[in-house]
């Protein structure tokens, strides 16, 4: 059975028109949206699973997209928001594991991609030393939107600054701590 | 001009893209927000890789903060009813004794004590930790991992004070 098939065969289990116009945009942008989840995710089966997921919400939503011009804009930032959901939810599966076992391991450590490593301990701690090195302008902007789930406006609020040094900072650090992880990652990703 | 062209977003190049990029990865930024951006993003291979790494950075961010480890516990609790009052006795002496910091003295105190509760025992020592003013009392190995690790850093201390 080809996946497009099988994507077929899968929308309709689940109640979910699949017209000829999406069936046909996924067959054509399939190895797209596969390599996509392949820059997160490396484990094979986990990439099928994620493109379903992908693909059942392309039938579900694709009616959503007003602007031809936006559609493939449209599914690669669905792909990707599939492969972070993903990331997060395994996290807070293997710490809802580590209660019960008393240890905590980082992202890829164990689970479904024991060989995945995306997220190792390693480059956690990478990223949290070299978030220690920013400037403490960067760092405190960086800390109340991942720690706090601030945004931008209620930075600016408690910092007493605009909402564009907000931004501005943000960037800033968020790209040091790329460039810093790149150095430590060499080609691989 | 083609009409059809009029209608066709300007393609990005790459360098107009990439300081966009944190944007994107800390979701200031989405597809119907900026059409051309999210355009040159689902073709162009370099500037998804460059938006992964940035991914990554949140993820690990994110991961970080959850699996900081916490500060252990200060055992009002759960330390045994002796152990408490020796402990309060001297965290209250250390105190009297002019080891909190004072406004004309701040500068030449020293940053953290630790001291070994008298009475508690090599298997299950207990720690008074004095810092910025604060007598904490401490049990490493009351908050199960976390704490497991902490005994290394303090049992060297024994029942004397710390600079």
């Amino acid at each position: 059975m080809t996946t497009t098939a099988l994507i077929g065969d899968l929308a309709a289990l689940a109640g979910i028109g699949a017209d000829g116009n999406a069936m046909a945009l996924l067959t054509r942008e399939e190895g797209a949206l596969r390599r996509v989840i392949q820059r997160y995710v490396r484990d094979a089966s986990t990439v099928d699973d994620l493109y379903q997921e992908v693909s059942l919400k392309v039938l579900r939503r694709i009616d959503s997209v007003r602007e031809p011009a936006a559609l493939r804009g449209w599914l690669f930032q669905l792909a990707r928001n599939a492969c972070l959901d993903y990331l997060r939810r395994e996290d807070r599966r293997q710490a809802g594991a580590s209660d019960v076992l008393g240890d905590r391991p980082a992202l890829g450590d164990l689970g479904r991609n024991p060989g995945e490593q995306f997220l190792s301990r390693e480059r956690i701690s990478a990223v949290q030393r070299a978030l220690e090195r920013l400037p403490e302008s960067q760092r405190e902007v960086i800390r109340l939107r991942i720690e706090e789930g601030l945004d931008h406006e209620a930075i600016a609020a408690r910092l007493h600054i605009s909402r564009q040094a907000v931004e501005v900072r943000l960037c800033r650090g968020r790209a040091t701590l790329k460039d810093q992880l790149d150095e430590i990652l060499g080609g691989e990703l | 001009m083609n009409p059809s062209d009029a209608q066709r977003p300007r393609e990005l190049a790459c360098d107009e893209v990439v300081p966009l990029l944190p944007m994107v990865a800390d979701g200031a930024i989405e597809p119907a927000a900026d059409t051309p951006l999210f355009e040159h993003l689902a073709r162009c291979t370099d500037c998804q890789d460059h938006l992964a790494r940035l991914d990554l950075v949140t993820l690990a961010l994110e991961q970080g903060h959850s699996l900081a480890p916490t500060t252990p516990r200060a055992l009002r609790f759960r330390l045994p009813l002796p152990f408490a009052a020796a402990a309060a006795g001297l965290a209250v002496t250390a105190v009297w004794l002019g080891f909190a910091p004072s406004e004309t003295s701040a500068t030449a105190l020293p940053v953290t004590q630790v001291f070994q509760v008298p009475g508690s025992n090599a298997k299950h020592p207990v720690y008074v930790v004095i810092s910025g003013g604060q007598a904490t009392v401490v049990d490493p190995a009351a908050d199960g991992a976390a704490g497991a690790e902490r005994p290394a850093q303090v049992q060297a201390v024994g029942n004397k004070l710390i600079q």
